[in-house]
């Protein structure tokens, strides 16, 4: 097995994350074969967790998948949909399978998915989960019980560069970095600007940052500018441009921006995402000159 | 106040169906505010059953009464001045889902139906608009965050800032819906106390919201042993 | 339109008649026997015009089926 994402991520290395999302029923064969496909050349997996706030299969059965092909998994756990009860005893479960890096992202809003009537949980948020993931690896439960057994964690938190206006959304950066954050995951960024805006603020701490790249095509330009994807904030000049777009330049369009990242210095990796397109990850990587 | 909204009508027919003789019971408080079950609207919804059942031959009698609150049973207590309730099969509240139980209570042997469907505790923005402001948790934090409720104005009820789907200062779930946390976020710094959002709050306490909740004021404790 | 002696007057006024019919609907009796012209108080011939619009309306419809009813039984 490769080194671990802790490890690959403190060793300065420019990291490759990407995430993958769980399928809707019983069939993990194309999810299995992705993953081989993606396992040598990524440094983490991530593993969403009822994206969109879509029903699918829970991520830890997937990223116990991503362990058995030997990737290490970034389980995203979801405060939408469990209480502070079910978010512990399903952090000391994936522990327990071996699932140390856990991303604890607030969730879209069930409005979003194919559940629109179920009720959005919100018992604790982004910033707590932080805190009782962090106190879990102490060896104190969220009441102060002390556990038989603490599980091994490492934590990230998602921000958004891009979120207009951002000032609110760095204050909110800095309490999760306090309550235990060790990297970021940010959404997907667009303006290289917004970006330096991000780092400037968020160097002064010791967190990583794994820049959020997207895949922008052509068929979901529309989706784009209406807000149907929540946190994706494509400018529109971009989406202009998305529109008459062929593959070659969509691809391209995301490898460029990872090259300026990357040359920049501005960040400790990225993260790529491409959903229902992630056989092009490894070609996106290409166009990125990775 | 708390704001409430009509049924659909044919909901409406739907509970009374069967009834001979129905009272449309209205409520003078905050449901009369908002337009949904004061004295005018319970004239409105007598005069609709009637139209509507006269159309299909249905030999229904209706009688309207208002009272100033349905949620006291000292008003309650008034209404057997003015109508005998036993005349009826059924009455129709109009009152919110407090008045319409206080109402089940001391007419236990009657039949009451709610007319309307409560929704929310708000304010009046103008004439006809009412928003929601207050999810009456047990436990404020409005010092906290410049006076704007995060718990019932942030669509996931955070408590320590914006989610990544904020919008140009919108809600990712509704772009004509204000981020809860913009707005917090530029009261506080208008009133130069942005200190208060760097610091973590706590996770909301559910134990402090008692299912069905109840308040005895300490002055008046001896009745209720 | 907003043009009125009551300042946006008639603009109010037509957003309440939508709602009449809208309950004139629910009840089941239908909204076309209700209806809003905005005619100025010197425009004689759309005064005419409305009226005539109405009263083929009317006729169209027929009586009023919740009175119907009443002359029924009256005559049985």
């Amino acid at each position: 097995m490769a080194r671990s994402f802790e490890e690959a991520l403190t060793s300065g290395k420019f990291l490759i994350a990407t995430s993958l999302d769980t399928p809707k029923g019983m069939d993990l064969e194309d999810l299995a074969r992705l993953i081989k496909e993606l396992k040598d050349v990524v440094d983490a997996l991530g593993v969403s967790d009822n994206p969109h706030a879509m029903m699918c299969m829970s991520p830890w059965a997937v990223c116990r998948l991503a362990l058995e092909q030997g990737v290490e998994p970034i389980m995203h756990v979801a405060c939408r949909d469990r209480n502070r009860l079910a978010l512990q005893s399903d952090l000391l479960a994936a522990a327990s399978i071996g699932i140390k890096n856990i991303l604890c992202v607030s969730g879209d809003h069930v409005k979003f998915g194919d559940h629109i009537d179920a009720k959005p949980v919100h018992d604790i948020d982004s910033v707590h989960l932080l805190t009782v993931a962090k106190a879990l690896a102490e060896g104190k439960d969220m009441a102060g019980n002390p556990l038989k057994g603490s599980p091994a964690l490492f934590l990230g938190a998602t921000a958004n560069p891009e979120a207009d206006p951002l000032e609110p959304q760095l204050i909110k950066v800095d309490k999760k970095i306090k309550a235990g954050a060790s990297f970021l995951v940010t959404h997907p960024v667009f303006n290289i600007e917004n970006l330096k805006r991000f780092m400037n603020h968020v160097k002064q701490s010791k967190v990583k940052v794994i820049a959020g790249i997207r895949l922008l095509v052509p068929e979901e330009a529309s989706k784009y500018k209406d807000g149907s994807y929540p946190g994706l904030l494509v400018p529109d000049d971009l989406i202009e441009e998305i529109k008459g777009a062929d593959t070659g330049k969509c691809m391209k369009l995301a490898g460029d921006l990872i090259k300026e990242i990357k040359s920049a210095n501005l960040c400790d990796g990225i993260h790529i995402t491409a959903p229902g397109h992630e056989e092009k990850i490894p070609d996106i990587m290409k166009a990125g000159g990775l | 106040m708390i704001v409430a909204k009509r049924k659909p009508f044919n909901e409406i027919k739907e509970l009374i169906s069967g009834s001979k003789k129905i009272l449309i019971l209205g409520c003078g408080t905050c449901v009369a505010v908002c337009l949904a079950g004061g004295e005018k609207e319970v004239a409105i919804l007598a005069s609709q059953l009637k139209m509507a059942l006269g159309l299909v031959n249905e030999d229904v009698e209706i009688d309207e009464l208002t009272i100033e609150r349905q949620c006291d049973r000292e008003f309650i207590e008034e209404i057997s001045t003015k109508v005998n309730v036993d005349d009826y099969d059924l009455i129709l509240s109009t009152a919110c889902g407090a008045g319409v139980q206080l109402l089940s209570d001391v007419f236990d042997h009657k039949v009451v139906v709610p007319a309307l469907n409560t929704t929310f505790i708000g304010v009046a923005e103008g004439p006809g608009m009412w928003t929601e402001r207050c999810r009456s948790c047990s436990d404020c934090v409005l010092a906290d965050t410049g006076g704007i409720c995060p718990v019932t104005i942030c669509a996931k009820g955070l408590v320590n800032g914006p989610c990544g789907g904020t919008r140009h200062g919108k809600c990712e779930i509704d772009p004509e819906k204000d981020c809860a946390w913009t707005l917090i976020y530029n009261r506080l710094k208008k009133l130069g106390r942005l200190n208060r959002m760097e610091q973590a709050l706590p996770p909301k306490r559910y134990s402090v919201q008692q299912y069905p909740a109840k308040i005895v004021h300490e002055a008046y404790r001896r009745r209720y042993e | 339109m907003g043009d009125c002696h009551f300042l946006e007057g008639n603009l109010r006024a037509k957003e309440r008649v939508e709602y009449t019919k809208k309950l004139l609907n629910e009840i089941g009796l239908g909204e076309g026997r209700l209806e809003m012209f905005h005619i100025g108080a010197s425009d004689a011939p759309l005064f005419a015009e409305a009226v005539e619009i109405m009263t083929n309306r009317a006729k169209e419809l027929g009586p009023n089926p919740l009175k119907c009813g009443a002359e029924k039984a009256e005559a049985a």
